[in-house]
């Protein structure tokens, strides 16, 4: 149990830099579809329904998800693939890179929660 | 593969701060909204937020040098953005529309960022 909340804050925003480093290296994998943002949210999500599945208390449950798998996993990698897809005029790809970045970890999270 | 301290050093201090700030605007919002809307609002708002920021960091010429384009763009707005928290959100509440809508609002977001961006960087060059 961390009591002081400036130190919680502290060691999620540590989590949060640890993840993005990490997610920075993972999503230089390009191709037709944005396979290394797609890896890095699945990973986070595989990792965030690892951490569930255990008995982390609420602190350390926060500084892994809220931290570090919050911190791997982008949005706003999502949103630019799918912008560069629009400025191309590759539409199917903006769809298919939407989808994949839900339906993909979703199913690692679901995954990893049914096996732990 | 070489590893470029220097940039892993901006990414890691970007991402902490961007975590950070995305921890304290979603306790900030899901005190005053109830579970899952404001969770759902919290998501909302910093994915949004993130986007637009790295649409904006494309092009403004600000965001160019070496040290913001790591700080910013790669640490703060990948930091500040979150996707385990919408699969985590999907896994409970199930896929609904407003995280449809929000996906392709993404898009948007960082459109409407980078051609402010580049609005700003062709009237910098006048």
């Amino acid at each position: 149990m961390i009591s002081n909340p400036v130190l919680l804050a502290l060691l999620i925003a540590a989590a949060g830099g640890v993840g993005s480093v990490i997610r920075v290296y993972l999503t230089r994998w390009e191709g037709p579809i944005p396979f290394g943002v797609i890896l890095t949210n699945t990973i986070a999500a595989g990792f965030v329904g690892y951490i569930y599945s255990g008995n982390l208390t609420q602190d350390y449950l926060l500084i892994a998800s809220v931290g570090f798998a919050g911190g791997l996993s982008t949005f706003s990698g999502i949103a630019k693939a799918g912008f560069d897809f629009w400025h191309t005029g590759r539409l199917a790809q903006i769809f298919i890179s939407l989808a994949a970045n839900i339906v993909v970890p979703l199913l690692a999270l679901m995954l990893v929660m049914y096996w732990f | 593969m070489s590893t470029n301290w220097r940039m892993v050093g901006y990414v890691f201090v970007g991402g902490a701060l961007g975590t950070m700030l995305r921890y304290l605007i979603s306790e900030l919002i899901t005190l005053n909204i109830d579970y899952p809307s404001g969770e759902l609002v919290a998501i909302t708002v910093v994915n949004m937020l993130g986007a637009y920021l790295l649409g904006l960091a494309a092009k403004l010429p600000y965001f160019q040098s070496f040290f913001c384009k790591n700080v910013w763009a790669h640490g703060f707005a990948g930091g500040f953005t979150t996707m385990s928290a919408v699969t985590l959100f999907i896994d409970s509440q199930g896929l609904s529309w407003e995280i449809a809508a929000m996906m392709f609002f993404g898009v948007l977001a960082y459109g409407i960022g980078y051609r402010q961006g580049r609005i700003a960087a062709k009237e910098a060059k006048v």
